[in-house]
């Protein structure tokens, strides 16, 4: 099932003015994919997830189920969500509480008028599948939160969609359940092989589930890609911060070109880095830049190195396997994550920085109200 | 006397006074109702039990009371099942569909309900009158289906409002259309409410007075609060025994009304939907 979105926008219009939820985005997710888009809140990643279902109507473009035009509001064309058959977990789970969970699983074959033994049939799968065949005689206000979402999943999964799609399932299992869950949606999507588009803000969810991650900012898309990719070429300031945690530190700082070498100076002090891979020609010419550098790239000791920041280590957060260390340096605090555990707060520290590590974004961090996000 | 105890009897005192208040005239009905005259507080005569009131309420044709019961069933029940479902169905769509200029729509509702009856039973009487349903269920029906509809209204915009639209979507999702998600889906999870408000709009229609005084003319629609208002002894007087009795007897379809559905309306309302 493939799932192609173009240059699809969404404007909500109230009595207080319009709002842009969705603007211009294109995407395809291929058939058996899992797909996430990522994002923060109110970058109108739930506003798409509708607009896939059928739950809204855009504004302008068109989305594409296999070949089918299930909107487009040019050509006048809008399915809404029974004709499409794609099925939905809400972050809520929108269990019906009047029903049991075997018949919150069949209503929606029961909707179609499936027969009595097809419904049996397919509702005992899949209770078998997610593992909650006791629970069958049950109501919702009896299930606990881990059980009452798999039953929602069960209800969107009985019918064989020809596409699943999910709005942050995960944000209200307590940090266990949800990394056990997480593992388990993963293997289910594996095995049934459904196309899925998941919406979530968790970073780490959109790392260890998707097969792409498509980034979204103020509706826009930002990065589409794998997660390696997303992780180790962030196209701006803002992907960078967002994927990986501890998230990126941004410094400012200059360009500056010394016959063939490409020389990048940090902030207002004289510590500058040698570039040894080539410059984005787009950036080439900007004097304002950033410079992105993970927490996990950053070395100590580096006083030997003829471009290191001297810092004082201030608040230090034990993690278990490493420390993360909160640096005061000229250059502003930077993250520092380190396996080496021997650092009390007030060390001073010689920071280097690996020139193939480090990542370079237009703009400068406080220029594109960039916040560090966790 | 220890704090906690104190406070307790107080408690149970204040409520004691409460209720006794409460059902001092409906102690007075009954005994009434079951006393042989009507002034049993007289020291002259003893106080003897009896059920010739009730005897004769049930029985003498001139009282026309089963008639008058029949009357008032069928008409409140009638009244609040076509409200409520009118209500249930504008409840709604004022909660789910985007129509403009809901609030002010809902206040002109509620300003239209507190016309008092006094203004609009003249015309009222007219009507009827032109419409040949003077002294007919109808006659009845419609005014208090109007009358009663702003308060079913109002009572179930709020409790469909607390019905969350996640529910509405999944049912979407499940591939209903909008009727079916307000039959299948809204209506069952709303039943306590609707329970709740068919209840209340019986009574209202049960306990309505002048719009019955004025539209009936005899037991063909009278319905009870008249129809004992304006019983009559054989010789003039106030039978004030067989009133008491019809009176009593006229409680208990509200009360049973309201113990067969009390489970129903107590129940809550969303209970494991969403997680909140």
């Amino acid at each position: 099932m493939t799932l192609a979105i173009e240059h699809l926008s969404k404007r909500f219009t109230t009595l207080r003015g319009s709002v842009d939820a969705v603007r211009d985005v294109s995407l395809e997710v291929h058939p058996g994919e899992f797909f996430v888009l990522l994002g923060p809140s109110g970058c109108g990643k739930s506003t798409l997830l509708n607009l896939v279902a059928g739950l809204e109507k855009p504004t302008d473009g068109e989305i594409r189920l296999e070949d089918q035009t299930v909107a487009a509001p040019r050509k006048g064309v809008f399915q809404p969500p029974r004709q499409r058959n794609v099925a939905m977990v809400f972050q809520s789970y929108a269990l019906y509480p009047h029903l049991k969970v075997y018949d919150n699983i069949a209503f929606p074959l029961r909707v179609v008028r499936t027969g009595k033994s097809d419904i049996d049939q397919a509702v005992k799968r899949t209770a078998a599948m997610l593992d909650i065949e006791e629970l069958m005689d049950r109501k919702p206000a009896e299930l606990s939160g881990g059980q009452r979402q798999r039953v929602a999943i069960a209800r969107a999964l009985v019918r064989r969609p020809r596409l699943f799609l999910l709005d942050e399932p995960l944000s209200n299992l307590d940090a266990q359940l949800r990394s056990r869950t997480r593992l388990e949606l993963k293997n289910l999507q594996q095995q049934l092989g459904v196309t899925t588009l998941y919406v979530t803000h968790d970073q780490t969810e959109a790392m260890t589930l998707g097969h792409r991650i498509a980034l979204l900012k103020d509706g826009s898309l930002v990065q589409v890609g794998t997660p390696e990719d997303m992780y180790a070429h962030p196209r701006t300031a803002f992907a960078a911060t967002f994927i990986g945690s501890p998230s990126m530190n941004l410094i400012s700082a200059r360009l500056r070109q010394e016959g063939q070498r490409v020389f990048v100076e940090l902030g207002d002090t004289h510590t500058q880095i040698e570039l040894k891979k080539d410059v984005r020609p787009d950036l080439r010419a900007k004097r304002k830049i950033t410079v992105g550098i993970r927490p996990e790239h950053i070395q100590f000791n580096a006083e030997r190195s003829p471009s290191f920041l001297s810092g004082r280590i201030g608040a230090i957060e034990p993690l278990g396997r490493e420390l993360l260390l909160h640096v005061q340096t000229d250059v502003g605090p930077l993250l520092v994550l380190s396996a080496d555990k021997h650092f009390k707060a007030g060390d001073t520290a010689a920071i280097g920085f690996d020139p193939n590590r480090i990542h370079l974004f237009e703009g400068r961090s406080n220029e594109n109200g960039i916040q560090p996000s966790d | 006397m220890k704090e906690e105890t104190f406070k307790r009897t107080i408690i149970f005192a204040a409520a004691g006074v409460t209720i006794l208040f409460c059902l001092a005239p409906f102690g007075y009905m009954i005994l009434t109702g079951f006393s042989r005259q009507a002034d049993f507080l007289s020291p002259e005569t003893p106080w003897v039990a009896t059920l010739a009131n009730y005897r004769a309420v049930m029985v003498s044709e001139s009282l026309h009371f089963t008639a008058f019961m029949r009357n008032s069933i069928i008409v409140s029940a009638s009244s609040a099942v076509i409200s409520v479902f009118f209500a249930a169905l504008a409840a709604y769509a004022i909660t789910r569909l985007s129509l403009p200029g809901k609030l002010p729509f809902m206040f002109l509702i509620l300003a239209l309900s507190m016309f008092p009856p006094v203004s609009l039973v003249g015309y009222l009487y007219k009507l009827m009158t032109a419409l040949g349903w003077i002294n007919t269920y109808p006659a009845l029906i419609l005014p208090y289906v109007a009358w009663t509809l702003p308060l079913s209204l109002w009572i179930l915009v709020s409790y469909f409002s607390r019905i969350p639209r996640d529910l509405d979507r999944a049912g979407l999702i499940d591939g209903c259309s909008r009727m079916q998600i307000l039959f299948k889906i809204i209506f069952p999870v709303a039943a306590p409410g609707i329970f709740a408000t068919l209840l209340l709009a019986f009574i209202f229609a049960f306990n309505e007075f002048l719009f019955a005084l004025m539209l009936t003319t005899d037991h063909a629609a009278r319905t009870i609060p008249v129809g004992i208002a304006l019983f009559e002894g054989l010789h003039g007087q106030i039978p004030w025994g067989e009133i008491m009795a019809a009176a009593t007897m006229a409680t208990v379809p509200v009360v049973v009304l309201a113990l067969v559905f009390q489970r129903r309306i107590i129940q809550g309302l969303t209970r494991g939907a969403v997680k909140e």
